[in-house]
């Protein structure tokens, strides 16, 4: 196994910049060239964040976004389950996002075939920290979003990066098909394009930098005791099979589990929510096995964890879109903000429906007021500023930068 | 009550008693305070110094923590100032669980989740080293098992064959001796494969054990419930019969010989081998000595050709250690130089003249005396000292030969090879190298061989074959028409001369009946362009019928003797007796 390490200063007293671009044109070359022409507008760029749908035929994408970067620009990026950059949403689409000038710098390092040493993965790839320059630091990762319990990637970067800097991240996507996803890096020479990897970028920056972490969802009913589970699945909810207890709080027979897609929109809408001190951290169903009766989350649900069914309404949702950004913002210390990174989890995107998700969208710009903003939705969200806790479902995480 | 910090005690309680080593566990109850109480740093102190960290380099906490006090506060560069609360372990007053959070200290309801959670890590551990320790001992008992087992293994392996599950010598030298305890007759066949050696040589070991499974499989099937089967050693096989004198063994062993010499398949291949038996029965001389004597009965069954039985008798004995006594004599005289070489020319039945001579070993012993090749030269072949024997009689006779072709350069010289020579990897470059010493040509230069040793394995004998004749050497087939022939053999073998044995003119007047078979040969050698040699032509008058039948070359007495090499040259210039 390798690990691949890059490093990008930008260039001395250039205004420093944060540019995003959005297509949803179908060819990749040009959704690639006219992402980037917007995005980058001629710019070096010490970083840019490529985010697009799994139907690309991306080699080509990434040959149009090459033509227009700098000889030091690192490239990143995943593919996901939808993405938002120029104020718009796609389902599919690529949306990047990018920024430069003086005082940024980015280091990277890739931790690759990372199922199975999950925790060793993570401290991989926070090793992109060391010799960091600038006043403020931070530690984005992008990771496969199907290698298993993403808890411990994280872990494993915390063990390496500490409480002094903040994590933040997100997983990638396949259109919700938990498939395959895929994970990028390089620069203007190649971008590789892995699966099973974990990507840690580390960045430095003179400006200070906000985390925002909003979900918007509250408990439904009464409590649950998971009183068997095993890593993501659960065995039993008290004392009774857990798919048994879930099928009948909603009011639904197994034929519920006939059709698996129907199954995990249902589910979507009733994530669990684990007892928390700050609230509720969020699981989202993935599926339900007839055989042994059990629930499968993509995350871990601790045995002896108190758990509640989650609901939540149309209005909560799209406020965690101000929450998100406001608490972002004003971490800024009142400096004023260059722009925004955004991972919204995918499963937002489903309770949200196509309009919800505009509105959503739209809640963003009302509240960043005209401060560009990028992401994708994402199979779990990283965010760490306060505690020891970094790993979310189902949730809003932003990091603005001044 | 649902508050948060019940239930998180829970789940921590969980999660700590899940690892099975004290610092794993150490590790996850850090991790899990620091998430759940949402502290930025989490420790585990053992007598006073920090054991694990996290959100923090250990080093680092350590040097934050250190002095009498512990401090109410830390300072850590990016974090804001960091409330210190900690918790001492149950059972375990020095180990101390610490967290440390920016912004809010610890309320009171989570101070005593912090007590509750340190208390846990205290039962958890005291919990594992009782584990470890139980582990530990279970481990030992187990590892004190397995030896025993080992050494039971270890002790049947002793007493059972591995490859064919029979029992060994010394288990069945114990049943043996428990029936000859008895007053029944009890009586033991000693097996040896024929054979088999040629399988494992030539199909290699893995075959060789395999065919031993297989006829371990039917001995037992020709034997009844009460009998008992063993593997002695390598290809011999010993067999106790139950109640049973010796003359009601034979039938027995006759029906072991007759099931083991069915073809077997091993590796795909159909394989023959065969078995010679020897008989001994009890009670009365001791199981060691039962079995030895079934051993010496089956070296006679040997010796007395392939598939036979034989019937343990005394004197067996006596003729076991003569045979022992001349094998050691044996193995010595090459190294005294007890060996003798005798030539017998070989005389042109046309022209009277000599045109070669044969080698012939002798052994004389200073306390036997002379001794028969007939006695010496199947032994050496059974223990394998006719290699060695071989090589000397051919670089001895291959440089007098030359010495002689000084004078008579037309002189050829015959050597006999046995089967095993003919057979071992090194002969044929023995034979060059001999020719290379010696300056002979190649074609001045016979090997003899008996028919049964080209016969008995021919395709083996064949390849040997082709390598000497690559030599440029010549190949003859001594004692023709006594084996079993294969005539059409005899048209594939690189062959240049054919010995007729000496039985067909063993009568002073050779009688119409021999003048036949002769004609036959010589006519059959003819069309084969094979030359010719008539053995032990005795009187004039075989010598006339030989000459007459066309017949090239003869030896024989009325010819010349085998004489010393010091003598050679002289008889070969007196003429002929007429």
């Amino acid at each position: 196994m390798t690990t691949g390490m890059s490093h990008v200063s930008s260039t001395g007293t250039a205004t420093r910049w944060f540019g995003t671009g959005h297509s949803t044109l179908t060819d990749p070359a040009a959704a690639g060239a006219e992402a980037a022409g917007a995005a980058l507008a001629g710019r070096d760029a010490a970083v840019v964040f490529v985010f697009c749908s799994v139907g690309y035929h991306v080699p080509e994408l990434f040959d149009a976004l090459r033509a227009q970067a700098g000889a030091d620009t690192v490239i990143v990026g995943c593919t996901t389950s939808g993405q938002l950059a120029d104020g718009r949403v796609s389902r599919a689409g690529v949306a990047i996002t990018a920024w430069g000038g003086a005082g940024f710098t980015v280091r990277t390092k890739i931790a690759r075939a990372v199922t199975g040493r999950l925790r060793e993965a993570g401290a991989e790839a926070a090793a992109c920290l060391a010799g960091l320059d600038g006043e403020h630091k931070a530690l984005l990762m992008i990771g496969d979003g199907l290698t298993g319990t993403q808890h411990e990637i994280v872990r494993g970067a915390f063990s390496v990066v500490g409480a002094a800097i903040p994590l933040v991240g997100g997983y990638a996507g396949d259109d919700l098909t938990y498939v395959r996803t895929y994970q990028f890096h390089g620069g203007r020479d190649g971008v590789e394009i892995m699966s099973d990897a974990v990507i840690g970028i580390a960045i430095g920056s003179d400006g200070p930098m906000g985390v925002g972490i909003a979900h918007g969802w509250r408990k439904e009913g009464d409590a649950l005791v998971v009183t068997s589970s095993n890593g993501g699945r659960i065995l039993e909810l008290d004392g009774e099979p857990a798919l048994d207890v879930f099928l009948r709080r909603l009011g639904v027979d197994d034929s519920a589990l006939d059709d698996i897609t129907a199954f995990r929109d249902l589910a979507f809408h009733h994530p669990l929510g684990l007892s928390r001190r700050s609230g509720e951290d969020i699981r989202v169903i993935h599926d339900g096995d007839r055989g042994d009766r059990s629930l499968f989350c993509l995350a871990d649900v601790p045995q002896g964890a108190l758990i509640w069914l989650m609901e939540t309404d149309q209005e909560s949702l799209i406020n965690g879109a101000a929450d998100a950004s406001g608490q972002a913002l004003d971490a800024l210390g009142g400096a004023p903000a260059l722009g925004m990174l955004v991972f919204d989890c995918a499963g937002r995107w489903i309770k949200l429906g196509p309009a919800g998700v505009e509105q959503e969208n739209a809640e963003f710009g009302k509240r960043l007021d005209g401060v560009p903003y990028g992401g994708f939705y994402s199979t779990g969200e990283i965010a760490r500023v306060r505690g020891a806790l970094g790993m979310h479902h189902f949730t809003l995480v932003t990091l603005a930068l001044a | 009550m649902n508050h948060w910090t019940t239930h998180q005690l829970t789940e921590f309680f969980a999660a700590v008693c899940g690892p099975q080593e004290e610092l794993s566990a150490v590790m996850v109850a850090v991790e899990r305070a620091a998430e759940v109480l949402e502290t930025e740093i989490g420790a585990v102190l053992r007598d006073g110094r920090v054991q694990v960290a996290w959100g923090l380099g250990r080093e680092q906490l350590d040097t934050l923590l250190a002095g009498d006090q512990r401090p109410a506060t830390l300072t850590v560069p990016g974090l804001d100032e960091l409330h210190v609360t900690s918790a001492r372990f149950s059972g375990d007053p020095n180990g101390a669980l610490l967290v440390a959070r920016a912004g809010d200290p610890l309320d009171p309801e989570e101070r005593q989740l912090l007590q509750a959670m340190a208390q846990t890590i205290g039962l958890a551990l005291a919990n594992i080293g009782l584990l470890t320790a139980e582990r530990r001992l279970r481990e030992e008992r187990e590892r004190e098992a397995t030896e025993r087992l080992a050494l039971i293994d270890s002790l049947r392996e002793a007493r059972h064959d591995s490859l064919t599950g029979l029992p060994t010598r010394v288990l069945f030298l114990e049943m043996l001796a428990e029936k000859l305890a008895g007053d029944d007759p009890t009586s033991v066949l000693f097996i040896d494969l024929d054979r088999f050696k040629a399988v494992n040589d030539s199909l290699g070991h893995r075959a060789g054990d395999e065919l031993l499974g297989l006829v371990a499989g039917r001995v037992r099937a020709c034997l009844r419930p009460a009998d008992t089967a063993a593997r002695i050693g390598g290809d011999e096989f010993a067999i106790l019969l139950d109640t049973c004198p010796a003359d009601q063994a034979v039938p027995v062993a006759q029906r072991l010989i007759d099931a083991i010499k069915q073809p077997f398949v091993v590796g795909g291949q159909e394989v023959f081998i065969g078995a010679s038996i020897g008989i001994a029965a009890g009670p009365g001389p001791a199981p060691g000595e039962v079995l030895g004597n079934a051993d010496v009965a089956m070296y006679r069954a040997k010796q007395e050709g392939p598939g036979r039985v034989v019937l343990f008798e005394p004197q067996m004995h006596a003729e076991a250690l003569a045979r022992l006594t001349l094998n050691g004599d044996l193995q010595r005289a090459l190294t005294l130089g007890e060996f003798r070489l005798q030539y017998q020319p070989l005389i042109s039945l046309d022209t009277g003249e000599p045109v070669g001579v044969e080698a012939l070993v002798r052994w004389q012993n200073p306390e036997r005396g002379y001794v028969s090749p007939a006695d010496f030269v199947p032994m050496a072949e059974e223990t394998g000292l006719i290699s060695d024997l071989g090589r000397w009689v051919l670089n001895t006779a291959g440089r007098q030969a030359a010495l002689w072709r000084r004078i008579r350069p037309d002189l050829g010289i015959n050597v006999n090879v046995s089967g095993r020579q003919l057979t071992d990897p090194q002969f044929a470059s023995d034979v060059e190298r001999m020719l290379n010493d010696t300056r002979l040509p190649p074609q001045a230069v016979t090997l003899e061989l008996t028919e049964s040793v080209l016969m008995s394995d021919p395709r083996t004998a064949i390849a040997c074959l082709r390598d000497l004749q690559d030599l440029g050497v010549d190949v003859s087939i001594d004692d023709f028409g006594t084996g079993y022939s294969s005539l059409s053999y005899l048209q594939r073998l690189p062959v240049d001369e054919l010995k007729i044995d000496r039985a067909f003119i063993s009568k002073g007047q050779p009688t119409t009946a021999d003048l036949a078979v002769i004609r036959t040969i010589v006519e059959l050698a003819r069309t084969l362009r094979l030359r010719t040699v008539i053995e032990g032509i005795e009187t004039e008058a075989q010598r006339n019928a030989m000459r007459l039948l066309g017949c090239d070359l003869g030896q024989g007495y009325h010819l010349c003797r085998p004489v010393h090499p010091e003598d050679l040259l002289a008889s070969l210039s007196t003429p002929l007796a007429a």
